[in-house]
């Protein structure tokens, strides 16, 4: 055998074992769900909570990240300014940060008075839902940010001074070429921003707590009915979450683009 | 009247000086230069996506570097054409009315006069995905021009044709341009497409603008010997001034026994050192018994033919001489002379063509 064959066949075996190790995580959920029962049945009022609760707070946190992340992307990609280069690194802390320790940040910043002047006028936010969101949104907005900058660089700006030669403003160009050109980037920045919170756990934990049927959402539930031995219960919510993340990678698979791969290897190196 | 002043600007290592130039109404203007010289830095300036160190950009006695990019009312052919492609062709050409805020009268008004002349009806229902290169050039080009620009910029709108469709184009186009009175600032690398669509042509080098004149005198008379490398002349040699008189001024070759005779354009200094410079098409081949005419007599060389090779119905061959020569000859002459590598051939220089240029530092500023 060739070295160039053996090569190829070093490599099929790794990929092949590490395909079979995540098929073997998954079975293994399956099988132990058979093996145990539940300490405590779980009502279908307790799923469609957390279910409900993780859908909306992702969305919500998701649509945040990436209204913001439009115009502060549109920056990054298409202009040059003072201390770009630092501000860009403070935006992506969150892509490699431990969302635990994001998580505690913003623990210590309501404890401060900026924090406490926050939540006096526009809300609690600490052990409540809201905590929810805004952890959701501080681990993904790094994350949305640089998938939407990628997407803008991708785009050549020419089209946009054609645009603004022929008469359109900036924000005309930004609104009706920029956008639509980079449409299907922005769809797999939010589908990676959304899974990526619907995964949220550290942040979320700290800031929200883990109060069933108040923060409950679906990793938190995991959480307790582990913590609490309820290995029946936790494999149901593992098995809704693998659920909700194989949905978004097939949404992410069937948009068009050549860069789809690399925005979900993106999105399985993060922290 | 457009005109130009003064643009000055520095990226990195590039610097364009003191850019100076004036459009005619309706003229079709073409600046010529290789790439890199800064032909579409200008443009981005004119545009007014590249900020310019100074100078000024006056249309119609307005400076238009002092304006946003989206309110310069300028045409913008890029060489690519840059078509919207989440756009159909008929929305990509009546994008620019619509952010304008034109009425649906007036662009379809517009937009029916513009695919008449261009001939794209046909195509207007169609995605911009799977047009050839030509019909991509007359979409891009009816969607730079329906705005009605007070000037149309013109960057290698040809580079994405085909090869054996280009002149065609070039003579189309040209005509198309002139029948809408659009005044037009083209820039290109390719001479042959300067020379046929040209009212006058500029040549920028390195970020200076070496010459302006009309076709015929920057392609016959390059001001600089920069102009002359770029117009393709090789047959450059350093030369003395050693005699002259009224009409003609003789050129000592240095170590060598070779003297060349040019015309006097200018005056000059005994022993005063120069380029000259002659085009290959200006050296002819003496036939034996045939009398040489009085303008070939002076400069006459024999020597062997090196290389050759056929291209476009004319021959190149350089010639190892008392001077190394390149010439260009009609491929038919080549043929009827039969000639080959290693065969021995007396040839002339075209005295009246004969260019010469002061040498550095002494060598005077292109008339611009």
């Amino acid at each position: 055998m060739n070295k160039n064959r053996l090569f190829l066949l070093f490599c099929s075996i790794l990929l092949g074992a590490i395909t079979i190790f995540f098929l073997a995580l998954i079975l293994s959920l399956f099988g132990q769900m058979k093996l145990s029962s539940s300490l405590r049945p779980l009502s279908g009022d307790e799923i469609f909570f957390s279910v409900k609760l993780t859908l909306l707070t992702a969305t919500l946190a998701s649509l945040l990240a990436l209204l913001i992340s439009l115009p502060a992307a549109y920056l990054l990609a298409r202009h040059t300014f003072p201390m770009k280069s630092a501000i860009e690194t403070l935006l992506y802390l969150p892509l490699v940060l431990s969302p635990v320790a994001l998580g505690a940040m913003l623990l210590v910043f309501f404890n401060t008075a900026p924090g406490r002047f926050f939540e006096a006028h526009l809300g609690r936010v600490v052990f409540e839902v809201p905590g929810i969101v805004l952890a959701q949104f501080v681990v993904v907005v790094g994350l949305c940010l640089n998938v939407v900058k990628a997407t803008f660089e991708q785009v050549n700006p020419l089209y946009e001074q054609i645009a603004m030669s022929l008469g359109a403003t900036r924000i005309k160009a930004f609104f009706f070429v920029l956008l639509p050109l980079a449409r299907r980037g922005i769809m797999a920045a939010f589908l990676l921003t959304w899974a990526r919170a619907v995964g949220e756990f550290g942040a979320t934990v700290l800031l929200a707590g883990a109060t069933p049927l108040k923060t409950e959402t679906l990793p938190v539930a995991i959480y307790l009915r582990l913590s609490s031995a309820d290995v029946h219960g936790a494999c149901l919510f593992i098995l809704i979450s693998l659920g909700l993340s194989l949905g978004t990678l097939f949404l992410l698979r069937h948009l068009n683009g050549d860069d789809r791969s690399s925005l979900i290897t993106t999105w399985r190196l993060l922290p | 009247m457009v005109t130009i002043e003064a643009l000055s600007l520095q990226l990195g290592a590039f610097f364009l000086k003191e850019f100076n130039l004036s459009l005619r109404e309706q003229e079709h203007f073409v600046l010529l230069g290789p790439t890199g010289s800064g032909k579409t830095t200008l443009l981005r300036c004119l545009l007014g996506f590249q900020r310019v160190s100074c100078g000024r950009f006056l249309l119609r006695d307005r400076d238009l570097l002092r304006e946003e990019p989206h309110l310069r009312n300028l045409g913008f052919l890029p060489q690519e054409y840059a078509l919207f492609p989440h756009l159909s062709v008929r929305k990509n050409i009546t994008f620019g009315p619509a952010v304008r805020g034109l009425t649906q009268e007036e662009t379809a008004c517009r937009l029916q006069d513009l695919a008449a002349v261009l001939e794209i009806h046909h195509l207007l229902e169609r995605s911009v995905e799977g047009l050839s290169g030509g019909e991509k050039q007359r979409v891009a080009l009816a969607r730079a021009l329906i705005v009605e620009p007070d000037l149309l910029l013109l960057d290698e709108p040809f580079s994405a044709i085909d090869t054996g469709l280009r002149e065609r184009l070039w003579v189309d186009m040209k005509t198309l341009l002139r029948r809408l009175g659009t005044t037009v600032l083209h820039v290109t690398h390719n001479l042959g497409e300067a020379a046929a669509m040209g009212d006058r042509v500029g040549l920028l080098i390195e970020g200076n603008l070496e010459q302006v004149g009309p076709v015929e005198e920057v392609f016959m008379q390059p001001a600089t010997e920069k102009a002359a490398r770029y117009l393709g002349i090789k047959n450059i040699f350093e030369g003395v001034v050693v005699s002259q008189d009224e009409g003609q001024v003789s050129f000592q070759v240095p170590e060598t026994d070779v003297r060349i005779v040019a015309p006097r354009r200018r005056p000059w200094e005994n022993n005063q050192h120069a380029r000259v410079a002659v085009r290959p098409q200006d050296i002819k081949i003496l036939k034996e018994g045939i009398p040489v005419r009085e303008d070939l007599s002076e400069n006459v060389f024999e020597g062997e033919i090196t290389s050759l090779y056929t291209c476009n119905d004319f021959t190149t061959l350089t010639l190892s001489s008392a001077l190394p020569l390149e010439m260009r000859v009609p491929a038919y002459i080549a043929k009827r002379c039969q000639l080959q590598p290693g065969k021995r051939i007396r040839v002339a220089i075209w005295q009246g063509n004969i260019l010469t240029y002061p040498s550095e530092p002494e060598r005077a500023c292109s008339d611009l």
